[in-house]
């Protein structure tokens, strides 16, 4: 039987959790309704922007038709090219840290050095770009962008190479080196293959992230009303257009800005659910 | 031995050969890999080298005082970066104080609460929440909470918590909107899913038995969460507001739509303010001279700052070994 | 690496009387000799403390004792596994038709591709059944498209795993039981036509029926093959190998024919370990 005490106890218990539990559901509902907060907004001012002409022409004057294809452009060959750059690169070095070198004091360095580029403010990346590659090529070009942003990619990709690479059991490598293949085989044909769809998650996070990128574009690939081509040259990005756009006083441009938003969040979104449902797959 | 003979009696190709072949193939596959690899650490002295090249001309003409120095001015070439560096602070501080509670709260939703089925999904959403590109942050956070801020939050709090004795002063100035408060609001949104979903993972670090057998004492749920769980991943979960923190200090295009960009000291965290990212925005652009250099020795401190919060993180993370 | 099964102790003579390999022809050639082999981990602690044996060729040779006794270690330094992995010490020496192969110089590529190895839980590569057998034959060897088909088939059937598989060589081998991915692993190892075939606690990981296809195999292959295999399970040495090596803290207790040893082994610590006193 229970005693007044104990239970006035269980009471004081069950009321300080039901308290404790409702704020966590409060957390969670304000966390959703940031969300909706986000894609609501920039559906209901992005929608009336988005048509053809959005997709078909390069960025317009105030006052006269046109759209985002530049930007769009724009953004397709920077992260491109910065991928190109950073995947191979990225792949080899967590393979040296985690296949070659992995326990010794000197990986242990290079794996921390490698997250603290990852967590680099991006602006400082850009900064780098800027000293590094602008000022020797005298102007901001497509290359600047793309190489800031691989550096950006480029510690994703290394790390989760490495997290990918430690998830493949050693017996693999054991099995593989016992029929006498040698290292690189062993890799190529079998362990990068068991560790693959982990991998293509970290790259398709690593796309998703730097094609939002605005801060390290903005003194590196610059801004281009037009469509231009050459590497060599400034080169419009989408970021760096909504950036451009949103300022602009022109209520035509701003309507622009917000479809130049919506288009590149319901891409990048939908770039982390492939990417993450690519990644269940694999847990599942 | 050109052609060896296996024991039952086929004759196989040069073994030695091959073997040689594979020997410089694999030699090669190293050094590729060697070289990518000093290539990352290379990289970073390179953004350090760069960096304090570009911002040497600031530190010799300002000196140390550089770092303390109040005034930012372009007509006078003088160059301080206590304002922004301030705020820079100032701002993820307060947006920590708001995103953690809540992210630890959403984890502990979603470990402990969540049915089964929407586990998933509104893990996701809240992982969704961290894809969002900062420069969406940034048009929002202007054109949705700025004019809010305006109208309403702002004018409630100077009613109130600016009538109050000492904190009363941070909340009285003119409010346009823009301002340091509402960049950490912003920010605070930006970093919620970041630390949200590394403290969910630290609390799935909890071992189930231990988890199992706290319930079977008769906790309530807090309990287990407040006296187990917490307790347990302590370490973890410093560690991940650590790196949320290495996000807000870095973060550029959502502060920079909203902080505004008044470059000296304000007594009120309402003000229009600045950052050292959102100064290096938006002052990179036209720069040049003194002035330029003064925008990457703001970039070079806070590469400084962003790396020691990591080393924190990673000194803590790494002890209790939950990564 | 966890041992996941129990031993199978208290092997019983009266209750159940084992059928020992019988070769009544002369023993055959040594194919590979070890003399005094000393390994030492990285933290310096010596597992292996002065090993001298023989494996003979066409012959099943077993390893028992313990956890810990270091079979698997001397099982892993005579492919040279152990160079995988930074900082263990070897001395002593190997030899393999009488040539040492613990030598700095040693091609380890080519040593492997002659001695064959299956591992206590099936490591089937991810790629299909086909190409994983392939793959091996490939790395030494230019065969046709036909020669290959030939010899794919040819290790399928050694292992009796043909019939099983020969509608769905394209598929992934991931996808096989664990019984046949094991079986897959050995025709692996003998589709390259080693010389030396080594077997880790093949069957550990096996539940009763594939285990009994798995040790049929090894009876089976003896008659080709070199064979030596670590095994927990006493049953198993009793019946698959010719000779039996019982190791213990890292040394060899007694070395002889699987019959003597589970029957009149001359050394009380083998005697308590075969009839499951301690282990």
């Amino acid at each position: 039987m229970e005693t007044a005490v104990r239970s006035s106890i269980m009471n004081r218990r069950y009321r300080r959790n039901r308290i404790m539990m409702a704020l966590a559901i409060g957390s969670s509902a304000l966390g959703l309704f940031f969300l909706a907060v986000i894609l609501a907004t920039l559906v209901y001012r992005g929608i009336d922007a988005i048509n053809l002409d959005v997709f078909t022409m390069s960025i317009p004057a105030q006052g006269s038709r046109g759209g985002l294809v530049n930007a769009m452009y724009g953004t397709v060959v920077i992260t491109g090219l910065a991928m190109l750059i950073a995947t191979p690169i990225g792949i080899l070095a967590g393979t040296y840290l985690v296949e070659f070198a992995n326990g010794s004091t000197l990986a242990e360095a290079a794996k921390f050095i490698n997250d603290v580029l990852l967590s680099a403010p991006s602006i400082v990346i850009g900064v780098f770009i800027y000293g590094a590659v602008v000022v020797p090529m005298h102007g901001n070009s497509a290359i600047a962008g793309a190489l800031a942003l691989a550096l950006i990619a480029l510690p994703v990709v290394n790390r989760t190479t490495q997290d990918m690479l430690k998830l493949v059991p050693n017996a693999l490598r054991e099995a593989t080196a016992a029929l006498g293949a040698p290292r690189w085989m062993s890799m190529t044909m079998v362990i990068y293959r068991s560790a693959w769809t982990g991998i293509l998650t970290g790259i398709l996070l690593a796309v998703a992230r730097i094609s939002g990128e605005t801060a390290p574009l903005l003194f590196t690939a610059g801004y281009s009303k037009f469509w231009n081509t050459g590497l060599t040259g400034p080169m419009a990005s989408l970021p760096v257009a909504i950036n451009t756009l949103a300022a602009d006083p022109g209520p035509d441009l701003k309507r622009l800005a917000w479809g130049g938003a919506l288009i590149i969040t319901v891409a990048i979104l939908a770039l982390n659910i492939l990417a993450r449902s690519l990644a269940g797959r694999r847990s599942s | 031995m050109t052609a060896s003979t296996d024991f039952a009696g086929q004759v196989v190709p040069d073994s030695a050969a091959i073997s040689r072949r594979f020997r410089r193939q694999d030699r090669l596959f190293f050094l590729l890999t060697l070289g990518s690899a000093t290539l990352v650490v290379a990289l970073l002295l390179a953004i350090l080298v760069v960096l304090a090249i570009e911002a040497w001309p600031t530190f010799s003409t300002f000196g140390l005082s550089f770092l303390w120095g109040t005034t930012w001015s372009a007509p006078r070439d003088i160059y301080g970066a206590l304002p922004a560096v301030l705020g820079t602070l100032i701002s993820s501080f307060i947006a920590m104080l708001i995103a953690v509670p809540l992210s630890v709260g959403i984890a502990v939703f979603l470990t402990e609460l969540c049915p089964a089925r929407l586990r998933r999904p509104l893990g996701t959403a809240i992982e969704l929440l961290a894809g969002v590109p900062s420069i969406i942050y940034g048009i929002v956070g202007l054109f949705v909470l700025v004019p809010l801020m305006q109208s309403t939050i702002l004018p409630v709090l100077m009613a109130t918590v600016g009538q109050l004795p000492l904190i009363g002063r941070l909340f009285q100035a003119p409010a346009p909107g823009i301002g340091l408060l509402t960049a950490s609001f912003v920010l605070s949104v930006m970093i919620l899913p970041f630390i949200t979903a590394i403290t969910r993972d630290v609390f799935n670090t909890v071992p189930v038995m231990l988890r199992e057998s706290a319930y079977g004492m008769g906790m309530t749920t807090w309990e287990v969460v407040r006296h187990i769980i917490i307790p347990y991943t302590r370490l973890g979960m410093v560690g991940s507001i650590m790196l949320g923190l290495g996000r807000a200090l870095g973060e550029t295009m959502a502060v920079t739509f909203v902080v505004g960009s008044v470059t000296r000291l304000q007594t009120s965290i309402i003000s229009p303010s600045t950052t050292i990212s959102a100064q290096i925005a938006n002052s990179f652009g036209d720069a040049d001279g003194l002035q330029l250099s003064s925008l990457i020795a703001l970039g070079l401190i806070l590469f400084v700052l962003s790396f020691c919060v990591l080393a924190l993180a990673k000194w803590l993370i790494g002890r209790t070994d939950s990564f | 690496m966890p041992d996941t099964e129990t031993p199978t102790h208290g092997f019983s003579l009266q209750a159940q009387a084992p059928t020992f390999v019988q070769d009544t022809a002369a023993d055959r050639p040594v194919k590979v000799e070890v003399k005094n082999l000393r390994f030492r981990y990285q933290n310096g602690h010596e597992v292996l403390k002065g090993i001298d044996m023989v494996l003979r060729d066409k012959t099943v040779t077993a390893f028992i004792g313990p956890s810990g006794c270091g079979k698997s270690t001397l099982l892993r330094v005579f492919n040279r596994m152990y160079d995988l992995y930074p900082g263990q010490q070897v001395s002593g020496e190997v030899l393999l038709d009488g040539r040492n192969i613990l030598g700095k110089t040693e091609d380890l590529n080519r040593l492997r591709s002659k001695i064959g190895m299956v591992f206590q839980k099936p490591t089937p590569f991810p790629m299909s059944i086909y190409e994983n057998i392939a793959f091996g034959i490939r790395l030494y060897e230019k065969l046709s498209k036909s020669e290959m088909n030939d010899r794919v088939e040819q290790a399928l059937r050694e292992t009796a795993l043909w019939d099983e598989v020969k509608d769905k060589l394209q598929q992934s081998g991931l996808g096989l039981s664990g019984g046949q991915q094991q079986r897959l692993c050995i025709a692996r190892a003998v589709a390259v036509k080693p010389e030396v075939l080594l077997l880790d606690e093949p069957a550990s990981a096996l539940d009763p029926i594939s285990t009994a296809k798995v040790e049929d195999l090894i009876i089976k292959l003896g008659q080709d093959y070199c064979i030596a295999i670590v095994t927990h399970n006493m049953q198993q040495a009793a019946r698959t190998s010719l000779y039996t090596a019982f190791m213990y803290l890292g040394e060899l207790v007694e070395f002889d024919r699987t019959e003597t040893i589970f029957t009149a082994p001359k050394q009380q610590k083998t005697n308590d370990y075969v009839t499951g006193r301690f282990g």
